[in-house]
């Protein structure tokens, strides 16, 4: 029997549906068990933000203790209302009188742009270099490669940032770190399957190397640019580390918002133990400082996540 | 212009004949011409390189010159890449003498234990989240599944430290279920009894991660040939066996591969989070020498300012990573015939 003869059969004896479904009691056994864990598994995922979210109006004196009328510890499913039965904003006032979390997100903005604008002009130019067919070739993927392998770690980078009189000042968490050599190398990989065809006849049109560069190569490698660029977004976003070594607390107005998640948070933390006679909305502001910094990356997620997961893939077998 | 001109044409010319003779003399390119030539040649490729070597010549390289100071006697206040005075290897030997808060060999050990978490459950998840969203057959569901688990990704290290010391904070949830099997209650991150740390940053590195990770396996299950499956089903496998014999042989490529990658970031990558974690009174359990140096640079966290301890720490790290790559290279290229250098 050929495989196509041995697939009508068993489509006629099990049904044309399930091929490698099946039907027995057994399997659907096992689909409802892998659906359980799935199910357990994404609630993990969602409720540590569910429970900030919830938490972030409620009434802060039961929050603290777990021990209110209406709520008694655990996981914070809808939100705990105060003794005259109104949620509590004064977290959110708190943080908006304050101040610094507005700052914060205008620092970290232009932080991200300047930064990915400069790492992009360093990961196009390099990468378009590296795929080119030069006898250079080898020493400059060397080049760039070599720095994934060994770094100079914290103190050296640091002498030589404020050696440039960087400190303190936002090219300190602009420049160093805005590209990696992954970035430039995933370029020029994306560069280099662009047809030679294509650049030959740009060539004969008389385009120089920075016209093929911008207008034929990089049009054609868009989809994974598109995916440094948002991984590039992502990592400076999100980073906090070369703010907090580079940019002392005498510059905290230049400070990016995961610094001031970090400063904002501390204080609240402090609230109890110090025993502070700040009013209870600053309880409130671990959880309101969350809910501010996260909530605008999660709502422009499901498209980073749509154009990342369709390239991650072409990455990694190119890359 | 002109010479714009003339590279152009030079390139246009190089190509034609490349067209020609490639198939004969692909291999003796090189040869062809000589260096100077090239140069002439591709000289506006080397300006246009200017910047991304200059990026790495200032970021990396000058840094790579600068571990050097972990031989200097560095000053904490006025740090100058060189011009120390040469104590040799007095650094290394006050590092592993002195204690900053807790002690460089544990910090070491640390490392080497919250790395191997790293390495083998934390590794182990992804792939199974891939292979269990994968047999799901409802797209609404898989689709469900996938964004839910990615989404912590994009939630800031910062954040997502400040929701785990909530949670296991002394009201905190799973402070609450770990009470329910007679742990100790209060605050977890204040236990310095070894496993506790170690597990609260495992498991906070899957809860972020794990999604993200996975979307490769889940695309390399993707691309089995279906056809497999379904001569296997024909043949009476069981849906346990064909995951066992079909499923994992087919994506171990990818396994090997994300994992030599992994096992060469692994002493590098991620270690901020305990920065963000830690409290002086676990130092001895959760510090990592990443952490060590991240303390002795800033002075923050019960340490002050060490820079000659700190570029001495550096440099141990860089060393114990390039020894990782090396051999992740090396296992890479002896499993799989690709290697990344």
């Amino acid at each position: 029997m050929t495989y196509q003869e041995r697939k009508q059969q068993y489509k006629r004896i099990h049904g044309s549906g399930g091929m490698v479904a099946g039907k027995s009691a057994g399997d659907i056994a096992v689909t409802c068990v892998i659906w359980a864990i799935l199910f357990i598994i994404a609630f993990i995922c969602l409720v540590p933000l569910w429970h900030v979210f919830m938490a972030s109006f409620s009434d802060p004196r039961q929050i603290a203790f777990g021990m209110g009328d209406s709520y008694k510890g655990g996981i914070v499913w809808w939100p705990v209302a105060t003794s005259d039965g109104a949620l509590d904003f004064g977290g959110y006032e708190y943080i908006f009188e304050d101040g610094s979390i507005l700052r914060g997100y205008l620092n970290t903005i232009l932080y991200v742009v300047c930064s990915v604008a400069i790492g992009m002009v360093i990961n196009i130019t390099g990468g378009y270099v590296i795929s080119r067919k030069t006898k250079w070739k080898p020493f400059l993927t060397l080049y760039v490669m070599f720095t994934s392998m060994f770094n100079g770690g914290l103190i050296p980078t640091y002498a030589v940032v404020r050696g440039l009189g960087m400190t303190d000042t936002p090219l300190s968490v602009i420049i160093p770190g805005c590209t990696l050599s992954f970035f430039v190398i995933m370029l020029s990989n994306a560069f280099a399957t662009v047809p030679e065809s294509t650049v030959e006849s740009a060539k004969l049109d008389g385009a120089g190397h920075l016209r093929i560069m911008w207008q034929i190569v990089l049009p054609q490698a868009m989809p994974l640019a598109t995916v440094v660029i948002l991984n590039s977004v992502i990592l400076q976003w999100n980073s906090w580390m070369n703010a907090s070594i580079y940019l002392s607390s005498s510059v905290s107005d230049l400070w990016p918002l995961q610094l001031i998640v970090r400063e904002l948070s501390s204080r609240s933390e402090n609230f109890l133990a110090a025993g502070s006679s700040a009013a209870w909305s600053l309880y409130l502001v671990r959880y309101t400082v969350i809910v501010a910094s996260t909530l605008p990356m999660l709502i422009v997620f499901p498209f980073f996540q749509k154009k990342m997961e369709s390239n991650v893939v072409v990455g990694a077998v190119k890359g | 212009m002109s010479n714009d001109t003339k590279a152009a044409a030079a390139a246009e010319a190089e190509g034609t004949a490349e067209a020609v003779q490639q198939p004969k003399t692909g291999q003796r390119k090189g040869d062809k011409h000589g260096w100077t030539k090239d140069f002439k040649l591709n000289w506006i490729l080397y300006v246009i390189f200017i910047p991304c070597a200059v990026y790495f010549l200032i970021f990396n390289y000058i840094p790579m010159i600068g571990v050097l100071m972990a031989f200097q006697d560095v000053d904490s206040t006025n740090i100058s890449l060189f011009g120390g005075d040469w104590i040799g290897w007095a650094n290394f030997e006050r590092l592993f003498t002195t204690s900053v808060g807790s002690n460089f060999w544990l910090a070491i050990r640390n490392t080497v234990v919250i790395s191997l978490l790293n390495i083998t459950i934390g590794f182990a998840v992804p792939i199974l989240l891939a292979i269990l969203v994968s047999e799901v057959r409802n797209k609404g569901f898989r689709r469900f599944i996938q964004t839910v688990t990615y989404m912590p990704y994009f939630v800031s290290a910062v954040v997502v430290c400040q929701i785990v010391k909530e949670l296991v904070g002394d009201e905190g949830v799973i402070t609450a279920i770990c009470g329910w099997f007679g742990y100790t209650e209060g605050n977890l991150l204040a236990q310095a009894d070894p496993p506790t740390f170690w597990l609260i940053y495992m498991f906070t590195d899957i809860w972020q991660n794990a999604g993200y990770s996975s979307i490769i396996f889940v695309a390399a299950i993707h691309a089995i040939d279906t056809s497999l499956y379904e001569a296997a089903a024909m043949d009476g496998a069981t849906r346990w066996q064909r995951t066992w014999k079909i499923t994992i042989p087919s994506i171990l490529p990818t396994i090997v591969m994300m994992f030599t990658v992994k096992m060469g970031t692994m002493i590098t990558a991620g270690f901020d989070k305990v920065v963000l974690l830690y409290n002086t009174g676990i130092f001895d359990v959760a510090d990592t020498i990443y952490s060590y140096t991240y303390r002795l640079t800033t002075g923050q966290l019960g340490a002050t300012a060490d820079f000659g301890l700190a570029a001495a720490s550096g440099l141990f790290q860089s060393v114990i990573s390039v020894a990782l790559l090396l051999s992740s290279n090396y296992l890479s290229r002896a499993l799989t015939k690709t290697s990344l250098f």
